[in-house]
């Protein structure tokens, strides 16, 4: 199998970052393994919002198996994260060296954006529809109408279909969103209608809330009626009284942060809908003669490493 | 026992509570996570019995990465420092999680997985230390609030998992998962419901099922017995705690402590009590809190918590049973109105402590209290340690629960070690029984700074550790 691709790893890994190996003993781990090296991050090219301030300081790395590294050799480090403690400890998915008398590696974007656009471009892959357009109403779904319990004090049969109570309920909504433009999945259509929860519960607030009047572009998965229909509580209620839960068709929703987009982000969503695999790309600014270093390590399977330390 | 035994060793326990114990609290965010400001809410802890300086702790802390595997907070030098590791089988959060401790450093947890609405998975490691992910025992839906508690017995880990399965036809959804050799590959769980009188229009139990073990065999468990729920969201319930002396092996598990008014299986400690379900206290939500624990030196010795309104103030009760569950003290040991998240824990000696989280004041100057008591005793006098006092209304919830549904608690030996969740701002005045914070921060200024110490973090809500020892 050939080696992967810068990327494959880019793709691969959470943590991208140009860093100068200041040791090959990694002495502050204590149970760190014995080819763990010191590296000091010189800059972030890709990594989650609240580790973008690193540059300057040493993490910990472990090596792919087979990896090598020497005291100040440069290189970019494609990398996720095993521990957080007094030092933050990273597992590398592979690394390219960079030449002697590289000046430095920038992001062409801030290190941060350029991984929610990772993620965007993820959940774009995986979308049934991408479309652009506004919302114009936020109604209960069907299957919320059911009452409560108490709601049934005089209940009839029919009436004990109903929602049981969990801190988790997620308050499902439907939002009715007019259809500008259809992006992927389908031709032109007037309307879509997805489905969200309106929950500010652990489980559910990260998922985008709608409100009539909101713009964006909207990147939908079709998701079974056991994810988002009735709550579980009113398919239990159901078979409790012996009735059938009201199961919806297939709905959309949009339950990941980055499901929803401003509209001014339409046209660069548009270009990834067209080129999926196309990734954030670096900018190396070479002193030197530029000359690219060939991937030096592969990635193994990183579960089987992580079970085998 | 002679009675002069037994009197030198009250008498000796109630020295050492005077003494107040040495108290440490640590904020419990790693240096490496200083840029860290989520709402790190609802934590639990479990101590390894036969390594007190191993400890694992949960929160809602979202995986810092985005790798697809939740935290977990472990510290294997006794609570002084913590780090995170994503072992968790969940989407970078979990939606409920709890964990505890077997023999031979085995971690069990349960948690709501996510993605998935309430779908429970019941976990273990080996080696909760290393970076392996924990190994799912167990799954099913339609699950609630999964609170997990484990006990070495002979060359068997006996696992208990309270939790409320709203899969129940029958409305009586309490329900423990239970296995008497947690360690076997694959172990073997049986559901066992617990609850045995109608729920009426509530149609199922309050989410709050705990169990709490004895060496002996002996499990107690706590739940509410919903027996209305009204429109305006009112629950009318009693509080039922059921018992197995034999760790639930035989043919009729839990069914060993019986209720004089109808003869059915589950004590009713207290009766027709309520509350609102879906509340506010403070920022945070409230439903109902239940707390168990039983005394390691003897298990007919048993302290119980519970939530209800009093004069329509949401208010703990503490009450103790000498006589393995069968009577309660009339009267309480502790009242705490305007309180929430009770964890009861006894130590070897018998000395009993009681952790909760308090509103205190009115209005913006409003605070979280968060107070240990304990009483060597049984519950005549107390000792209190307020380990927090900070805002109650900053910052801004994000999510709910703000600071938890439950904290955490639990004893090895003679000491204590607990954990609660409470708003960050590094200022000395707001732990009266002092702090350790190993990210970076000025206790100065009181403010909090990144990895690069110059950029300045936002307050959050950030998980404590406490430990007293006796």
């Amino acid at each position: 199998m050939p080696p992967p691709t810068h990327e494959q790893l880019a793709q691969q890994a959470r943590f991208i970052f140009h860093g100068t190996v200041q040791s090959t003993r990694a002495n502050e781990l204590p149970d760190a393994p014995s080819n763990a090296v010191t590296v000091r991050v010189d800059e972030v090219l890709q990594g989650p919002e609240k580790l973008t301030t690193y540059a300057g300081h040493d993490v910990v790395v472990i090596p792919s198996k087979g990896e090598r590294f020497r005291v100040d050799q440069r290189a970019i480090f494609y990398t996720n994260a095993l521990a957080f403690g007094e030092t933050l400890t990273l597992e590398s998915l592979g690394h390219q060296a960079l030449p002697a008398g590289a000046v430095g590696v920038r992001s062409a974007t801030h290190p941060a954006s350029t991984l929610r656009k990772r993620d965007v471009q993820q959940r774009l892959a995986t979308a049934d529809m991408v479309v652009v357009g506004r919302v114009t109403a936020v109604q209960l779904p069907p299957s919320e109408l059911t009452p409560r319990a108490g709601a049934r004090a005089a209940a009839t049969p029919s009436d004990r279909q109903r929602r049981t109570i969990t801190e988790h309920d997620p308050q499902w909504r439907d939002a009715v969103i007019d259809v500008e433009r259809v992006a992927k999945g389908g031709g032109p259509r007037k309307q879509v209608v997805v489905r969200f929860p309106a929950s500010d519960d652990v489980r559910w607030f990260r998922a985008p809330k709608f409100s009539a009047g909101d713009q964006g572009v909207f990147i939908l998965h079709k998701t079974t009626a056991e994810k988002a229909g009735p709550t579980a509580g009113a398919r239990a209620g159901a078979r409790r009284a012996g009735t059938r839960a009201a199961v919806p068709a297939q709905v959309f929703t949009a339950l990941h942060p980055e499901d929803v987009q401003p509209p001014e982000m339409q046209e660069e969503i548009g270009t990834l809908v067209q080129k999926p695999s196309a990734s954030e790309r670096t900018t190396v600014a070479r002193a030197g003669s530029a000359r690219t270093s060939k991937l030096t390590r592969r990635r193994k399977s990183s579960r089987r490493r992580r079970s085998s330390r | 026992m002679p009675r002069t035994s037994i009197r030198r060793r009250a008498s000796r326990r109630r020295r050492r509570v005077a003494a107040a114990g040495q108290v440490l609290v640590v904020n419990m965010i790693p240096k490496s996570l200083s840029g860290e400001a989520e709402q790190d809410s609802e934590p639990s802890i479990a101590v390894d019995p036969q390594n007190s300086q191993h400890i694992i702790a949960t929160a809602f802390t979202p995986d810092p990465m985005g790798t697809g595997f939740a935290p977990i907070f472990v510290s294997s030098n006794g609570g002084h420092t913590w780090a995170l590791r994503s072992t968790v089988p969940s989407q970078n959060i979990t939606g409920d999680i709890s964990v505890g401790f077997g023999g031979g450093g085995r971690l069990y947890g349960g948690i709501l997985k996510v993605p998935g609405g309430l779908l429970l998975n019941l976990l273990r490691s080996t080696n909760p230390f290393g970076t392996t992910p924990m190994t799912v025992l167990k799954n099913r839906s339609d699950v609630d609030q999964p609170f997990v508690r484990a006990q070495r017995l002979g060359t068997r880990d006996r696992v208990y998992v309270g939790n409320n399965d709203l899969a129940v036809a029958n409305g009586r959804t309490a329900t423990i998962d239970m296995s008497l050799n947690g360690a076997a590959t694959p172990p073997q769980f049986k559901k066992v419901r617990i609850e045995r009188r109608d729920t009426g229009s509530a149609g199922q139990n309050g989410p709050q099922v705990r169990p709490a073990v004895h060496p002996d065999g002996t499990v107690y468990a706590a739940f509410y017995g919903w027996r209305s729920f009204s429109a305006s969201q009112r629950v009318t319930s009693d509080v039922v705690v059921v018992r197995d002396d034999d760790g639930g092996a035989g043919a009729q598990p839990f069914t060993a402590l019986a209720d004089s008014t109808d003869g059915l299986p589950g004590r009713l400690a207290a009766k027709n009590i309520a509350f609102v379900w879906d509340a506010r206290l403070g920022n945070q939500r409230i439903g109902g809190d239940i707390a168990i624990a039983v005394d390691p030196a003897n298990s007919r010795t048993v302290y119980l918590a519970w939530a209800a309104l009093e004069a329509s103030v949401y208010t703990l009760h503490v009450r103790r049973s000498t006589d393995a569950g069968v009577s309660w003290s009339p009267n309480d040991l502790r009242t705490k109105a305007a309180a929430t998240n009770p964890a009861l824990a006894v130590n070897a000696e018998g000395v009993v402590a009681f952790l909760y989280q308090q509103v205190i004041g009115t209005g913006a100057s409003r605070r979280w209290v968060t107070t240990i008591e304990r009483s060597a005793n049984g519950g005549q006098t107390w000792q209190s340690n307020v380990v927090a006092n900070v805002p109650a209304t900053t910052p801004a919830p994000q999510f709910q629960p703000y600071i938890g549904d439950y904290v955490g608690m639990t004893s090895v030996g003679t000491d204590f070690y607990g954990i609660f969740s409470a708003n960050n701002s590094p200022d000395l005045t707001r732990f009266p029984s002092g702090v350790v914070y190993q990210r970076n921060h000025d206790f100065q200024t009181r403010r909090l700074f990144d990895v690069d110490a110059t950029t300045q973090v936002a307050v959050s809500i950030d998980p404590f550790f406490f430990r007293i020892t006796e």
